[in-house]
């Protein structure tokens, strides 16, 4: 069972900084680009992992294709910025915190302790080749149906940015 | 604490995170922004169990998960702007015309 | 001194040459980009039929120190409604993935240390192709952080035209990439640069095996750097600045820097994937290792090194060549116009690209068959 390095630990920290500050940030720009930031560093993690296909495509698709898309669109909104705020009573809101807590203390106890095990720095099961091995015959039917789906997204991104035509009197 | 468990530790935050944000901000861009860190932390618990079982199924669900992601956020934040459009605000109580 | 020379040996040891290298790619990154200025100032002044740059020391060679001292002192403003943070965050936001994109770039052959060959490049990921392509595309960042950030009309037109550009272009790219794979049959740019060398499987340089993807990169990447004829985001005569309009003093010193970084970095990438890399013409390692060898009477270790400064000066001559094409273009062509800038790159770089990768797929099916279909 191997430690995590230093880096490793540095970089899981800038994550979830970089976490925090898009989930709770009130300027929605701010909460963007944190969602680079902490993107960009997961792919930074998955470089750390050995995954190096892995890591360069959650960069280069991840943060650098979805994450300008929220970019673009938060910035041409011109939202005003967002406090966080439970709406309700206030019993309301300590029984949503502490019924939101209690929710993830528990999965978290599912889900943490007795794991043993090293992840290895080997990674050739997430080299390209692997994965597009499988890709081509294990997946073949879910790829080509994704390729449909990304399809049917482009036309309904297009139909839905349309000028609404105004109703003539 | 081991490698496995720094990973999954992390994936698992980024995922509460995630749940925390998506429920206590009632903007629809930092919901949908929430919603890609979930999406995010599931992926690094994918790619860490790849790596530990040192078996690609990982890499080619992380794969999957992050085109269904990239459609939904385009499709999303269209609708998104389209409300805005119409609106004027993407305050998600706004939109409360349905309601019964 | 003596830590430094245990210093030293660590360095230059298979374990330590990754740092020894990270140190001298920086340094010698930001130490190119005055030349590249001086390039640019004389090189548009000789086309223009004037005289460059001359006042400032012999030949105006301390031209580049003046501007960067201009720089340092002028007054940094920020706009009065500016949002403080990404303003000052998005310069950085310029200068750090074109760094950071050099270290997958194999920049010479292998040393040989400690009875080892060690690849002479920062970080020898194998997917180096998809490395450059991922962080590059990080650069739309600063453009958008920049132009929003000024909260400046101007400066948020320039940073849409420029993203949507940038992004455009990186379609055309990414197509290309696919029949690039197809050709070499690996993501790892060191065995790309390897297959170019003399006495490979392939027979000519990437140039000339795939001609077509060449011309859509070397366009691709005029458009990814914001050069001209690519110019419009920071057109001077009709967006002021574009998206740097409120940046003065060392933040557009950044910005600048930023943009000749990754016009180097293009011009590497240009390089290593058509050009051959570091490979000197008509020969391979081995070959240079053992004219050394003979010529001069050395060891291997020493034959190794003087071999990988051979190599090593083949690539700068060939990034060089590839930099002195950008100033040449940007004094000879005029600039696109925008709409005629997005039908550049959608109507017709992605349909050349999409029929370059068909293409290369049925010839790559063809060959690999043994030449029946």
């Amino acid at each position: 069972m191997e430690q995590p390095s230093v880096l490793q630990y540095v970089i899981g920290v800038f994550v979830l900084a970089c976490g925090c500050l898009a989930a709770f940030a009130r300027n929605p720009v701010v909460s963007a680009m944190a969602l680079m930031g902490t993107l960009f560093s997961t792919g930074a993690l998955y470089f750390g992992l050995g995954a190096y296909f892995i890591g360069a495509v959650q960069i280069l698709i991840y943060a650098g294709a979805i994450s300008v898309l929220f970019v673009f669109v938060v910035m041409l909104l011109d939202l005003k910025p967002f406090p966080v705020n439970i709406p309700g009573s206030s019993l309301g809101k300590v029984l949503a915190v502490v019924a939101g807590a209690g929710f993830l203390v528990a999965l978290g106890m599912s889900v943490l302790p007795g794991l043993h095990g090293a992840a290895n720095v080997a990674g050739e099961a997430e080299t390209a080749k692997a994965v597009s091995l499988r890709f081509l015959s294990k997946y073949m039917l879910p790829y080509q149906v994704t390729g449909l789906m990304i399809l049917s997204a482009v036309v309904g991104v297009v139909v839905l940015g349309r000028p609404r035509k105004e109703k003539k009197a | 604490m081991s490698e496995l468990q720094f990973h999954l530790g992390l994936a698992f935050a980024l995922f509460s995170l995630g749940v925390v944000g998506f429920l206590a901000r009632r903007s629809g861009v930092i919901a949908l922004v929430c919603l890609e860190l979930m999406l995010n932390g599931v992926n690094l618990a994918l790619v860490t169990f790849s790596n530990f079982h040192k078996n690609a199924e990982g890499s080619s669900l992380f794969l999957f998960v992050i085109l269904v992601a990239a459609a939904e956020a385009a499709i999303a934040l269209s609708i998104l702007v389209a409300l805005y459009r119409r609106t004027g605000s993407v305050y998600l109580d706004d939109f409360k015309s349905l309601k019964g | 001194m003596e830590t430094l020379s245990a210093l030293g040996g660590w360095l230059w040891s298979p374990a330590g040459l990754s740092y020894l290298l990270v140190v001298l790619v920086g340094v010698g990154l930001l130490s190119g980009v005055p030349v590249i200025l001086m390039i640019e100032r004389w090189g548009s002044a000789w086309m223009q039929r004037r005289r460059g740059p001359n006042r400032v020391g012999p030949f105006g060679l301390m031209q580049p120190l003046s501007d960067a001292l201009k720089m340092v002192f002028k007054e940094e403003n920020i706009p009065a409604q500016a949002h403080k943070i990404l303003f000052q965050l998005a310069p950085c936001l310029a200068v750090i993935p074109p760094i950071l994109a050099f270290a997958a770039i194999p920049i010479s052959g292998h040393l040989i240390l400690d009875g080892t060959e060690v690849p002479v490049q920062v970080a020898n990921i194998n997917v180096g192709l998809l490395f450059v392509l991922a962080i590059t595309s990080l650069h739309v960042y600063s453009v958008l952080a920049a132009g929003w950030a000024s909260n400046n009309k101007f400066s948020l037109m320039g940073a849409l035209r420029s993203s949507s550009q940038m992004i455009s272009y990186e379609i055309a790219i990414g197509i290309t990439v696919v029949s690039l794979v197809l050709t070499y049959g690996t993501l790892d740019l060191r065995e790309i640069v390897k297959l170019q060398a003399h006495g490979s499987s392939l027979p000519m340089w990437g140039a000339g095996l795939q001609p077509l993807a060449f011309l859509i990169l070397w366009i691709s990447s005029f458009a990814e750097t914001n050069r001209l004829p690519f110019d419009l985001p920071e057109g001077e005569s009709e967006l002021v600045a574009g998206y740097h309009t409120e940046y003065s003093g060392l933040k557009f010193g950044l910005f600048f820097l930023g943009e000749y970084v990754s016009m180097y970095l293009a011009s590497a990438f240009l390089a290593t994937l058509f050009f051959g890399g570091y490979n000197v013409p008509f020969v391979n390692e081995a070959m240079l290792r053992e004219f050394w060898q003979n010529a001069a009477g050395v060891t291997l270790e020493t034959a190794a090194l003087l071999a990988v400064i051979c190599q090593l000066i083949s690539f700068v001559v060939k990034v060089f060549f590839f930099m002195w094409v950008f100033v040449w273009v940007r004094w000879t062509l005029p600039r696109f116009r925008y709409d005629q800038l997005m039908d550049l790159g959608w109507k017709m770089l992605l349909p050349l690209g999409i029929f370059n990768a068909i293409v290369t797929m049925v010839v790559s099916y063809y060959l690999n068959r043994g030449g029946r279909f």
